[in-house]
C-alpha cells in the first residue's frame, strides 16, 4: 500500500480546521530558546556529534509555535584489521557505510545530517512538519494531533497521526545491489492521561505504524550459503506498541516516574521496556535526574546467526544486530541548574538554565555506548 | 486480522477505561501545585525525550511509547 | 512465517476515527465570563472574614476594608497565566491608591518562600497573602486559577470569575473604574451586553 504525500497534507489541513482556536487570549508572549550539544560514542567507535537549536514562542489565542534545527556529523571508523584477513572481510561485510574500493574500508567515513522541524498548535490541535537531509537519505513528515480535556481537566485524550515519505539514493558502493528507492511510514497513536490525585498521574497509550519500502542497509552484506550476499529485509512492516507511564510526586521535593512499553511487529520481533526515573530538587535552582532503563527483545523470524541457504529465510537475510535477540541496560544522570543561583545583579542569569548529562548504554551483544550531553536554554 | 481487531478494541477500550477512572474525585485547579512542577511534567522533558527516542530506535529493533499530553496546571 | 504485506485497517481505523470524533464533538470546559452570582452570599461572607497572612507575618481580614473597593485575585507562582497577570495587578493597585480602592492578591502556594522569591524577582509591590490550597481556595471551591473577585464598597461581590482573557480583564477594569467613582452598578444584562 502506497499513499500519496498530498493526502497526508490534506489530512493535516482538515485536522487543523476541525476545531476553532481557543477563545482565551493572553496579552504577553513567552519565548524560550535553547542550544544542546550531544556527543555519542559507541564500542564500534562510531561517533556522532549533534548540535540542537530550539525556539518556542507563545502566540495569541493560546497558540504555541516551536522550531528545532539539528546538525549532526556521524563518523564511522575505518576497518582496523589487516587487509585480506578474515577479520577485515567480516568487518567490511557488515559495514553500514559505502565502500567504493577495498582501500576505502580502511579510512573513516563521515556524513552530515541536517534536520528541521516546526510545530504550531494550541491546547486542542497541533500540526507539524519535519525534514531531514543527508547525502543518501531525504526524509519528510507531516503530523497532526487532536487533544481534549474532560472532567475539569483531570482527563486528557489525544489522538495523533503522521505520514512520512523518504527518498533513498545510496552512495556508490562496490557491493550494493540497491538503486534509488523510497520508504513511507504511517503512524497513528492514541493516549489518555488521567490525574488520579494531587500527586499522581498516569498515562496509557498505543501506537500503530505501517512502514512500506526500503528497510535494509544498502551497504551491508550478509554471510549466507558460504559467501557474502546483499542484505535483504521485507519491504513492509507493521509495528504496534502499547505503553503505560506513571508519575508520582514524593514528599521531599522529588518525583518518581516509571514506564512500561510492550512492542510487537509482523517480522516476529517483540520487545519489553522498563524505564525508571528519579527527579530530585537539590535546591530550588538545582535539579538532578537519575535514570535506569531495561530493554529486552526477541529476534526477527528471518534472523539467523548463520544462513545455510544463500537466499536466507523466505528470501530475507540480515546482518543487522537490531533484529537479533538481546537485552540492554541504560544508566544515566543529569543535572539542571538555573544560573540565577549565582544571584548576579541585575539577575538576568535567572533566565538561563544549564544542563549536563551522562548516559551509559550496553547490551548483551557486546555493544556499548557513552552519551554526553550539555545544554543551555534561555527564557525571555 | 485478529491482531488488528484486538488493537482496535483496545484503542476503544482505552478511552472508556480512562473515562471510567475519571469518575473518581476530580483534582481541583488550586490543588495542582505538584502536578504543575516540571518534575511531574512529561512535556517539560518532551524535547530531549524525542531526541533520545530517536537514538534508541537507531540502536534497537522497536519504536514507540512517547506520545501524549495532559496533567499540569489546568490554568486559564 | 508472517505474510509480508500490510493488513487491512478495518478494525483499528474506526476505533481511532471514533475517538477523534468524540474529541472533536465534545464541548470543552469554558472559562466563566464573570458573574457575581457565581459567588453566593455565604461564600462572600467566608471570603471577607477569613484571616489572611502575608509572607512577613502581618494579617488582614477583607471585612476590615469595608468602604473600599477591593479586587481580590487568587493566584499561584506555579500558574503561568497568574504570573503574567501579576504585573498588571501591581500596576492597577498603584493606580487605585488614593481612590479608596486596592488590589489584594491571595496565593494558593504551599511555600511562602516561593512567593517571596517571585515578588522580589519581579518587583511586585501590591499586598500579597499566602493561604495555601486548603484555605479560602478550598472553602470557596474555586473553579479556575487565576480567579478574581471584585468587592464593592458595601462588601458585595460585583464580579467573580476568570479575568485572564482580554475581554474579561477590560470588563474588570471598567467595573473598578465605575465603582471607585461611586456610580450605581449596572444590571448583569447591561454588563453582558457591553
Amino acid at each position: 500500500m502506497q499513499l500519496k504525500p498530498r493526502l497526508a497534507v490534506l489530512v493535516s489541513l482538515v485536522a487543523a480546521s476541525v476545531l476553532p482556536v481557543s477563545a482565551s487570549p493572553d496579552e504577553v508572549d513567552d519565548q524560550d530558546a535553547s542550544y544542546t550539544f550531544r556527543n555519542f560514542g559507541d564500542s564500534d567507535h562510531v561517533h556522532v556529534m549533534s548540535h540542537f537549536g530550539r525556539y518556542a514562542m507563545d502566540l495569541r489565542g493560546g497558540t504555541r509555535f516551536f522550531l528545532q534545527f539539528n546538525h549532526e556529523t556521524v563518523t564511522v571508523p575505518g576497518v582496523e584489521a589487516a587487509a585480506g584477513t578474515q577479520e577485515a572481510v567480516d568487518a567490511i561485510t557488515t559495514a553500514s557505510r559505502p565502500i567504493r574500493n577495498g582501500s576505502d574500508a580502511f579510512r573513516s567515513f563521515s556524513k552530515d545530517r541536517n534536520e528541521f522541524q516546526g510545530d504550531i498548535g494550541n491546547r486542542r490541535v497541533k500540526v507539524g512538519y519535519y525534514v531531514s537531509k543527508e547525502s543518501d537519505y531525504f526524509a519528510q513528515q507531516v503530523r497532526t494531533s487532536l487533544n481534549r480535556d474532560f472532567f475539569q481537566e483531570n482527563l486528557n485524550l489525544k489522538v495523533g497521526s503522521s505520514y512520512g515519505w523518504d527518498a533513498i539514493d545510496p552512495l556508490q558502493d562496490e557491493d550494493t545491489a540497491t538503486g534509488k528507492d523510497h520508504r513511507t511510514t504511517w503512524n497513528w497513536n492514541a493516549v489518555a492521561t488521567q490525574i488520579l490525585s494531587p500527586t499522581l498521574l498516569v498515562r496509557v497509550g498505543a501506537d500503530l505504524t505501517l512502514v512500506h519500502g526500503l528497510q535494509h542497509n544498502p551497504y551491508r552484506n550478509v554471510y549466507a550459503g558460504g559467501g557474502p550476499v546483499p542484505e535483504r529485509h521485507p519491504d513492509a512492516r507493521t509495528r504496534t506498541d502499547a505503553f503505560i507511564r506513571i508519575s508520582k510526586y514524593l514528599k521531599n521535593r522529588s518525583s518518581l516516574r516509571a514506564s512500561y512499553v510492550a512492542y510487537r511487529d509482523d517480522w516476529g520481533l517483540t520487545s519489553h521496556t522498563l524505564d525508571g526515573r528519579l527527579y530530585q530538587y537539590v535546591t530550588e535552582d538545582v535539579l538532578v535526574r537519575y535514570r535506569y532503563r531495561f530493554y529486552t527483545q526477541s529476534g526477527a523470524d528471518f534472523y539467523r546467526e548463520d544462513y545455510l541457504d544463500p537466499t536466507g529465510v523466505d528470501g530475507y537475510r540480515t546482518a543487522d544486530y537490531r533484529l537479533q535477540p538481546f537485552r540492554a541496560h541504560l544508566f544515566g544522570a543529569e543535572i539542571d541548574m538555573n544560573l540565577g543561583l549565582f544571584r548576579a545583579r541585575p539577575n538576568v542569569l535567572r533566565h538561563l538554565h544549564l544542563t549536563l548529562g551522562y548516559q551509559r548504554y550496553f547490551n548483551s551483544g557486546n555493544f556499548s555506548a557513552n552519551i554526553l550531553e550539555s545544554g543551555l536554554s534561555f527564557t525571555f | 486480522m485478529r491482531r488488528f481487531l484486538c488493537l482496535g478494541l483496545g484503542l476503544a477500550a482505552l478511552a472508556g477505561l480512562a473515562a471510567g477512572v475519571a469518575g473518581c474525585a476530580a483534582v481541583r485547579p488550586y490543588e495542582r501545585e505538584y502536578l504543575s512542577d516540571r518534575i511531574m511534567s512529561y512535556e517539560a522533558d518532551s524535547r530531549s525525550e524525542r531526541v533520545e527516542q530517536k537514538w534508541l530506535e537507531a540502536r534497537e529493533g522497536s519504536t514507540g511509547g512517547a506520545a501524549g499530553a495532559g496533567g499540569g496546571c489546568a490554568c486559564n | 512465517m508472517n505474510a509480508r504485506h500490510h493488513r487491512p485497517l478495518a478494525a483499528a481505523l474506526p476505533a481511532v476515527l471514533g475517538l477523534a470524533a468524540v474529541l472533536a464533538a465534545a464541548r470543552p470546559a469554558a472559562a466563566s465570563p464573570g458573574d457575581r452570582a457565581a459567588l453566593s452570599p455565604d461564600r462572600v461572607r467566608t471570603l471577607r472574614h477569613h484571616p489572611l497572612t502575608a509572607p512577613d507575618g502581618s494579617t488582614l481580614r477583607l471585612a476590615d476594608l469595608a468602604g473600599e473597593v477591593v479586587v481580590v485575585n487568587f493566584w499561584a507562582t506555579w500558574c503561568p497565566p497568574c504570573r503574567r497577570e501579576m504585573p498588571l495587578l501591581d500596576a492597577m493597585n498603584a493606580r487605585l491608591a488614593g481612590d479608596g480602592a486596592r488590589v489584594v492578591a491571595i496565593s494558593v502556594d504551599r511555600e511562602p518562600d516561593h512567593v517571596r522569591r517571585f515578588l522580589a524577582e519581579n518587583g511586585i509591590d501590591l499586598p500579597v497573602f499566602v493561604d495555601g490550597p486548603d484555605g479560602l481556595a478550598k472553602s470557596l471551591d474555586l473553579a479556575y486559577l487565576p480567579y478574581t473577585v471584585v468587592l464593592d464598597r458595601q462588601g458585595q461581590a460585583a464580579f467573580a470569575g476568570a479575568a485572564s482573557s482580554e475581554t474579561a480583564w477590560n470588563r474588570v477594569n471598567d467595573l473598578v473604574a465605575r465603582l471607585t467613582r461611586n456610580r450605581p452598578l449596572r444590571t448583569a444584562k447591561e454588563d453582558s451586553g457591553s
